[in-house]
């Protein structure tokens, strides 16, 4: 007979039940253990591809799980206490024929003009024409006419290349503010804007579908009993970028969609397919940390982008040693690979990131520019985690990029005069600044606990500790402890061929411990801590504490 | 660049205009998965990619976007009781054309089926003998024209 127990507190039915334990199983506990069906745990598949699907998602659930934005992006760099041997893409470094691969990588798909929201704000950016044109005329003048590079005693300049990021570096935030000044009062928000100069932009993410490099290929051809016919299953590649626009405006208020999510192009446009390893397009790997950095520190109030302006010197050289054939492809792959990274790393912020998949779309504005030639894109990003199938087929949404051709705002400028000047470059760059960014009517962090950022937990040890993590690991800086190396003789005389079998077994690869590769982020000896600091302090042998406390207990 | 012995040349007698340079190029099939528009090479190690652009443009009128070297180590090989020794290292270039202007290298020696064959059947045979060896392992040693 089962009787119901009701005490003061759960305390007291603990120590209670305990002690009728020892007697008897007269008391049984409430009846909150048992429902009235049975629950089952669910049938899981026992397959090799379901176990494997199983251990990223529980790696992607642990990351979402984390209350604080900093702990999420601690816990991205947590399986490699070296760093992640990433692909390393660089703004400015772009193959021959890269888009295809960037659109692959960034699961973008290209649309060439600028999308409709443009267009409601056609009318205000030509009544503002005519007084910006007068204004951007004298700019124009004075940085391309009247200012003359920087030459060395011999009376050289430095190379076409760095002259044009020179002047695009003086010239955009003059041309920036320009536009500010003049169209605020048509767009009260860019009175609220803040705007940084060459702020650093790293974004990391992890792309799935990718074919085993030739080492791991040779393992699983020789374990047949596993990965009989699965020699060639694609795997994840970790892939970081690094970038830095000329000048950038945020705001404390995201900018309207520019189009659905689930629908349209964000779930039916063309993205290129690829499986090769990107090292064919010339990038190269590196031992680097998951940075994701959008310009700023997490707890800034003006958290989502709202426009920025990229230079374009490095086209000069790239045309030289490439194809000319490859310039227009050059700035598409520019513009989608530093939007990517820009909504990215902002909505990993906002609690999303590469194993977090968004909840509602992000967008932002890019103009590529060296005074000259303007390409203006719009980019939407509708899903950022593009680990394993997800960046295939298996993942319905695509992220959009529109983005136009390149356009002369002038022809040439001689004798003072600014010559071919093209209204609708103008336009364009006035209607970019026209958009009002608009108060969401989602919830912007579903994946956060109310804190948002490690700054707000009370918990001093938590905060500290997650604090100087995050600032080291993001910092970039180079490790004290060495990665173990194996030297050349030892793998000519050891490992291939196994000439020195007498040997005691002392280095790393001998003893058979982990690869150097597997040690975690918190696999170390912890710093000492002097045994009278130690908590709790331990007691001598008499009894007493070593240190007499100075209240009377 | 030339192992050839040219002769001194003094003022005043004729000018020496054939210069031959010892290069060559070996096209080779690919070591891992290019992409359609690039092609393997094995190169003489005196040569520059500048050298192995100017090589397929000038004499095979290719028009060559991208070049990227690198010097491979030989295989060392070692038999037993022998010492180790090491083939000679090689040059390898991978060299990018025109996005439109694919290559597939192409199979010299027919399919591999062959091979493979021979493999497999040399593989059943020792799985064969294994199963038949390990039925009655309580008979260890005893031939196998004895019943089993």
């Amino acid at each position: 007979m089962a009787f119901k127990l009701s005490v003061a507190n759960e305390a007291t039915k603990k120590s209670l039940i305990s002690q009728c334990r020892r007697i008897s199983s007269y008391f049984q506990p409430s009846e909150s253990e048992y429902e009235s069906k049975p629950v089952y745990p669910p049938i899981l598949d026992l397959s090799y591809e379901a176990r494997k699907e199983r251990k990223i998602e529980e790696i992607a659930q642990n990351i979402t799980k984390l209350g604080t934005v900093e702990e999420k992006l601690i816990e991205l760099n947590a399986p490699k206490y070296y760093g992640w041997w990433a692909l390393n893409l660089y703004e400015r470094v772009i193959s021959y024929n890269a888009l295809p691969f960037t659109q692959f990588a960034t699961r973008t798909c290209l649309v060439n003009e600028l999308p409709s929201i443009y267009n409601d704000v056609d009318e205000i950016a030509l009544k503002s024409l005519p007084n910006i044109k007068d204004k951007l005329n004298d700019l124009l003048l004075q940085e391309f006419e009247y200012v003359s590079p920087r030459t060395n005693r011999k009376g050289e300049t430095k190379s076409e290349a760095t002259e044009s990021d020179r002047r695009s570096r003086n010239f955009i935030p003059l041309l920036n503010r320009l536009l500010v000044n003049q169209l605020s009062q048509h767009n009260e928000d860019l009175q609220t804007t803040e705007v940084d100069y060459e702020p650093r932009l790293e974004a990391f993410w992890s792309l799935g579908g990718i074919e085993p490099g030739k080492v791991l290929k040779n393992i699983r051809e020789k374990n047949e009993k596993f990965y009989k016919g699965k020699a060639d299953d694609p795997i994840d590649r970790p892939i970081q970028y690094y970038g830095s626009p000329r000048l950038s405006l945020r705001h404390n208020k995201p900018l309207p969609q520019l189009l659905d999510r689930n629908s349209g192009l964000s779930v039916e446009g063309a993205v290129p397919s690829w499986n090769l390893d990107p090292r064919v397009m010339g990038y190269k790997y590196k031992y680097c940390r998951a940075v994701n950095v959008p310009g700023f520190w997490p707890g800034t109030e003006t958290q989502h982008g709202y426009m920025s302006y990229l230079s374009r010197g490095y086209l000069k050289r790239r045309d030289e040693e490439l194809s000319m054939s490859d310039h227009q492809d050059a700035l598409h792959v520019q513009a989608i690979l530093h939007s990517f990274a820009w909504t990215l790393s902002q909505a990993c912020y906002l609690g999303f990131g590469p194993y977090t998949e968004l909840t509602y779309p992000l967008s932002t504005q890019t103009i590529i520019t060296d005074g000259q030639n303007y390409s203006f894109s719009a980019y939407q990003l509708n899903t950022c985690a593009l680990y394993n199938k997800h960046s295939g087929d298996a993942n319905p949404h695509r992220n959009v990029c529109f983005s136009t051709d390149e356009m002369k705002l002038y022809d040439i400028i001689e004798d003072g005069q600014v010559k071919g000047f093209n209204d609708d470059v103008l336009k364009s760059l006035i209607k970019f600044y026209l958009i009002k960014p608009t108060e969401p009517q989602v919830n912007m962090r579903p994946y956060l606990s109310p804190e948002l950022y490690i700054g707000n937990v009370s918990d001093t040890e938590r905060r500290q500790k997650t604090e100087k993590n995050f600032k080291f690991l993001v910092s970039n800086r180079p490790n004290h402890i060495l990665k173990d190396e194996i030297y050349q003789w030892e793998k000519i005389y050891k490992i291939d061929h196994d000439t020195r079998p007498m040997e005691k077994k002392i280095r790393f690869f001998e003893t058979g411990d982990p690869a150097p590769g597997m040690k975690r982020l918190d696999d170390f000896n912890p710093k000492y801590v002097p045994k009278h600091l130690q908590n709790p302090p331990k007691r001598s042998r008499r009894g007493r504490l070593p240190v007499q406390p100075s209240i009377k207990l | 660049m030339s192992t050839r012995i040219y002769p001194a040349f003094k003022s005043g007698s004729p000018k020496l205009r054939v210069f031959l340079p010892d290069f060559w190029m070996k096209l080779v099939k690919p070591s891992h998965n290019l992409l359609p528009n690039q092609v393997q090479f094995v190169v003489s190690s005196q040569m520059t990619k500048l050298d192995v652009k100017q090589y397929l443009e000038k004499i095979y009128n290719l028009p060559v976007v991208h070049v990227s070297t690198y010097n491979q180590m030989g295989k060392t090989k070692t038999l037993p009781n022998t010492y180790v020794t090491k083939e000679n290292d090689e040059k390898i270039a991978f060299v990018t054309l025109h996005k439109d202007h694919t290559f597939v290298f192409p199979e010299i020696h027919g399919s591999t089926d062959i091979y493979d064959e021979q493999t497999n059947t040399m593989k059943q045979t020792k799985e064969l003998y294994a199963q038949k060896t390990n039925i009655n392992i309580s008979k260890q040693g005893v031939p196998t024209w004895f019943s089993h």
